[in-house]
């Protein structure tokens, strides 16, 4: 192998018998080759001393914001963070309501009772300022019930043991097991009171 | 459980292009700074390299940015910006004279960016002024491929020429290393890399 094949050669690749060699019987491509590879070992340093070298935050910063302005994204705010943990708080408000209003429990409407309803005639309202019965969950205060003006008034059959489970007092049985019973039906379609008939 | 490994540049782009800042962000925080060590070891300037790296950047964001994945990476797409900015820069900034009072020009330059302090320890400080007195053709081999570790393909890709010439430049640029490093000094100063503008 000649100089010029050598060098020609990848000189890294000096371990190769042929080259290997060569570099033994060429003093000058000997030397050469020690400074080449004492010149790889100090760009090896100078780059492993500038590996750390980045661009300056300040470059990132001003590259977001142009990265914004060009996507037609609003740069960050403070009123826009905190709009955010605004927007957060009301909808797990909101959530709560639902969720509390869902599982309180609701007046039993007539059908619930099994109640066969009537139209209640005259004779069988009775005195309504003081002898309906509040209902469980109606907005009644406790004890008697007069019904609003705009509750509409049923008499109905409902049967004894839906009464005794609403916790009205129940007349003994009279072998029917129904008892003919006013209901006071409030404007939402719920009974504020019931009122016995027998 | 093995970490997901990081999405690819092209992914990345493609999601930045979507006006995905994170990614965006991914991508710049990945190649900054190979970008800025380029145009610093280019220019000598750490105020230069950061003009470069942000312009760069910018050219990405760009809608009308040309990268195609089909005709290379991003990588050397951007190291192609670099080039030409760093190229542009030097052009403009030619050193007009050596000035007349050497140890005045450095205290100059040491004032102006202390980034070159780092040229004054000893050791490697021959070796660094010998790669900046290089020409820019094999400057840029030199640093892309021994100071980058970038592959012959991917620095004939950034440089826009074939692998052959990466190969030879390189050769050559060593050679013109270990001649100036034997006559220490014929090597320039420091004072004599600095741009213009910076001396002003």
């Amino acid at each position: 192998m000649t100089c010029h094949e050598f060098w020609n050669e990848m000189p890294e690749l000096a371990e190769e018998t042929e080259m290997a060699d060569h570099v033994r019987g060429c003093p000058p491509c000997a030397a050469l080759l020690e400074r080449q590879r004492a010149l790889a070992a100090g760009l090896k340093r100078v780059a492993a001393e500038r590996q750390a070298l980045q661009a300056p935050p300040a470059v990132e910063a001003r590259l977001v914001a142009a990265f914004r302005t060009q996507s037609g994204l609003r740069p960050a705010s403070p009123s826009r963070y905190w709009l955010g943990w605004v927007a957060a708080a009301a909808a797990v408000l909101v959530l709560s309501v639902f969720l509390v209003r869902s599982r309180a429990p609701h007046p039993p409407k007539p059908a619930d009772l099994g109640l066969a309803l009537m139209v209640a005639g005259p004779a069988e309202l009775g005195n309504l300022d003081s002898d309906f019965i509040p209902l469980p969950y109606s907005s009644s205060e406790a004890g008697a019930v007069s019904p609003a003006d705009d509750d509409d008034l049923v008499r109905v059959e409902v049967p004894r043991s839906a009464l005794i489970a609403l916790g009205v007092p129940v007349p003994p049985d009279g072998g029917t097991g129904r008892v003919e019973a006013v209901v006071a039906l409030g404007a939402d379609g719920m009974m504020d009171g019931v009122r016995i008939l027998q | 459980m093995t970490p997901s490994p990081e999405p690819e540049d092209e992914v990345l782009l493609e999601r930045m292009r979507s006006g995905d800042e994170g990614a965006f962000v991914a991508l710049y925080r990945r190649r900054q700074g190979a970008i800025y060590r380029f145009a610093f070891h280019m220019t000598g300037s750490a105020t230069t390299a950061e003009d470069v790296t942000q312009d760069v950047f910018l050219a990405l964001i760009r809608k009308e940015c040309g990268f195609d994945p089909g005709r290379g990476t991003l990588s050397g797409y951007l190291f192609g910006i670099a080039r030409k900015l760093v190229l542009r820069h030097l052009d403009r900034n030619r050193p007009i004279a050596e000035p007349a009072d050497p140890d005045q020009a450095i205290d100059f330059a040491v004032t102006s960016d202390p980034m070159l302090d780092l040229l004054r320890i000893e050791g490697i400080d021959q070796l660094r002024r010998a790669v900046q007195a290089l020409p820019k053709r094999y400057r840029e081999v030199v640093v892309l491929c021994d100071l980058e570790e970038m592959d012959y393909v991917a620095a004939a890709e950034a440089l826009d020429c074939p692998v052959g010439t990466i190969r030879s430049r390189l050769h050559r640029a060593r050679g013109l290393l270990l001649e100036k490093l034997q006559n220490r000094d014929s090597l320039p100063p420091v004072r004599a890399l600095r741009p213009v503008r910076t001396l002003i």
